[in-house]
């Protein structure tokens, strides 16, 4: 940076009055925290739960923060780089016309390499929206040991969690649904057809040992799942 | 005791200075110009490429329609006019208008203006496209951002050029300013949070990561791939290093960084990880964008040194008798008029008013 001193009075002449720097400078620290917030959080989260600390302070930052676009995590092939994600496609025409079927993000009709980004984004944006046909996992057993002032104590917590729990699961599916929706309903414009479908595919790499042992190639078969809707992908 | 309370009573003060001297020291803007004809270039060429499939991605029938769009910002604070917008010509022609100002704020030309608007059309666009976008529109967002804080046109801009043809040749050099200082510290400390968290995110559940093998299930992924490097198969060393180089490098960037005596290690560091991103990975605009990001740890005269000897080269390889262009050249002289140039010798004739007016003014200044 410009070799100055510590002093902020320079050979240009003053630099900003006291108030007016005291002013900006709380727009600044505001803003600086309005970058870290996000991610914070968002390193924050565990199956437990997010820090209170960040849960604390996000609502009063996430006006600004979602409007400047500024909730990210940075979570770049964090916590691994994971498998990569597809979907194949299938419009099919009332008529008796061959059915077009296709896969994307694909290569060599997605040019240049920043369009067919675009194309594995939503690819991937469709597999980390999916949200199961039902709310995962059954009723929480009640602790043992408790007595009815705190089994009733008990009782209300678990209704407003599972009440909460129904909701972002409601709220989430119907958005994974409306995405796959539109996806379809694309398609059918693009290719002028009576309807279409869509399928998730899985496309794990391959490890060392099945490259270097096996000689698997990076697109053997044996690497790809197909999800139905319904299906999360994963480690099997 | 004295010395106790002296040290407590200073502390404060020097935290004070220390933090005005961060962010209120006036900058020269060359670096911040540079990030501007960059990152400019960047968001030109980012929205260039939805021309080639703009109703697919913005269309009435796209693949995330307006509505569904709608659906998945409900309940947050974020806005955009293509959600409205169903007529593929307006929005061809809103669409055409955000690639002039692009190009405008690259060239710049009316840069204040146009970073602002640069700036809120990267967001409308960016609120509209969600679940097509990836870590280059975070990039592009916070680049776009901080251009309009800073004088990212007081140099290497039309802008300049058209103030120097004005006063025919006697243009002051551009001030430094605070507003471009803050501008180089936000895009630095956002650089800096982007990092630390990157690295804290591997680090935290990041098998992978540890072992070494974050590297290889990167390069094997085909949708990624662009160059084939799965070879590194049979080095398994090496695909380590380069993991834990990376993860490390990302968490001790923000504490790194700022000693001069690291800085181009990691500035080095960088541009070996994101220029691997963009040749192995296929994410040639992603790992471009964060290292403009980068350069807002070069220094304004080191900049100023690089394009002025890139400008030097240029003109020697033009050949002898290219005319001299001083819309580079930070101590502007007062250029001698045509007539002096042609005859070597002085010009008699009797100076213009306006240019008595401004040596008298430059006079002053210099006095």
């Amino acid at each position: 940076m410009a070799n100055v001193s510590h002093s902020v009075e320079t050979e240009y002449g003053p630099a900003w009055r006291p108030w007016w720097r005291w002013f900006i400078s709380a727009g600044l620290a505001f803003h600086v925290a309005a970058v870290f917030l996000p991610p914070f959080a968002f390193s924050t989260r565990t199956a437990n739960g997010t820090s209170d600390l960040a849960e604390w302070f996000i609502p009063v930052f996430r006006p600004y923060v979602e409007a400047a676009y500024l909730d990210h995590g940075y979570a770049f092939f964090a916590p691994n780089p994971d498998a990569s994600h597809l979907v194949e496609y299938k419009v099919v025409y009332d008529d008796g016309q061959p059915a077009v079927e296709g896969t994307f993000p694909d290569r060599k009709t997605h040019r240049p390499r920043l369009l067919y980004h675009r194309h594995f984004m939503l690819a991937e944006h469709l597999n980390s929206s999916a949200v199961p046909a039902s709310i995962a996992g059954g009723p929480e057993p009640e602790p043992s040991g408790l007595d009815p002032l705190q089994q009733g104590a008990w009782r209300q917590d678990y209704a407003r969690r599972s009440r909460e729990r129904e909701a972002a699961w409601t709220r989430d599916r119907k958005l994974y649904e409306a995405c796959w929706d539109s996806y379809e309903r694309h398609l059918k414009h693009v290719y002028g057809g009576d309807s279409a479908s869509i399928k998730r595919i899985e496309h794990r790499p391959p490890n060392p040992f099945e490259v270097q042992v096996l000689k698997f190639s990076l697109d053997d078969e044996r690497l790809y799942r197909r999800l139905t809707k319904d299906q999360m992908g994963g480690p099997q | 005791m004295n010395g106790l309370v002296a040290v407590a009573r200073d502390w404060p003060r020097s935290l004070v200075r220390g933090w005005d001297a961060f962010w209120f020291t006036p900058a020269q803007p060359h670096t911040l110009a540079l990030v501007r004809i960059l990152a400019g270039a960047m968001l030109f060429y980012t929205h260039l490429v939805w021309s080639l499939d703009l109703l697919a991605f913005l269309g009435p029938n796209s693949w995330i329609d307006n509505q569904t769009a709608r659906e998945l910002q409900s309940g947050r604070y974020t806005w955009s006019w293509l959600w409205y917008i169903e007529s593929p010509a307006v929005l061809w022609t809103l669409h055409m208008a955000g690639l002039v100002v692009f190009f405008l704020l690259t060239v710049g030309l009316w840069s204040r203006v146009m970073s602002v608007l640069a700036c809120a059309i990267t967001l409308a666009y960016c609120h509209r496209l969600h679940g097509a976008q990836f870590g280059l529109d975070q990039v592009n967002g916070m680049l776009a951002m901080y251009l309009m804080v800073g004088s990212c046109g007081a140099v290497y801009s039309v802008d300049r050029w058209l103030a120097v043809r004005c006063s025919r040749g006697m243009l002051l050099p551009p001030k430094p300013h605070v507003r471009t200082n803050v501008a180089i510290r936000l895009i630095q400390l956002h650089m800096c949070i982007v990092y630390l968290f990157g690295g804290i995110s591997k680090m935290k559940g990041g098998e992978m990561w540890w072992d070494g093998s974050a590297t290889w299930f990167a390069l094997a992924n085909l949708e990624y791939q662009s160059l084939d490097m799965t070879w590194l198969v049979y080095y398994p060393a090496f695909l380590s290093l380069l993991t834990h180089t990376t993860v490390f490098w990302e968490t001790f960037y923000c504490f790194l960084v700022w000693p001069k005596f690291t800085r181009p290690v990691m500035l080095f560091l960088a541009v070996c990880v994101h220029g691997g991103i963009a040749l192995f990975l296929g994410m040639q605009t992603f790992g471009l964008a964060m290292l403009i990001g980068n350069l807002a740890f070069v220094s304004p005269e080191l900049v100023r040194a690089l394009v002025g000897a890139a400008f030097s080269f240029g003109r020697g390889r033009a050949g002898e008798g290219t005319p001299d262009s001083s819309q580079d050249d930070d101590e502007a002289q007062p250029r001698p008029r045509l007539r002096e140039r042609e005859s070597g010798r002085p010009d008699r004739k009797k100076p213009r008013k306006d240019e008595r007016d401004l040596r008298a003014v430059l006079g002053r200044l210099n006095a």
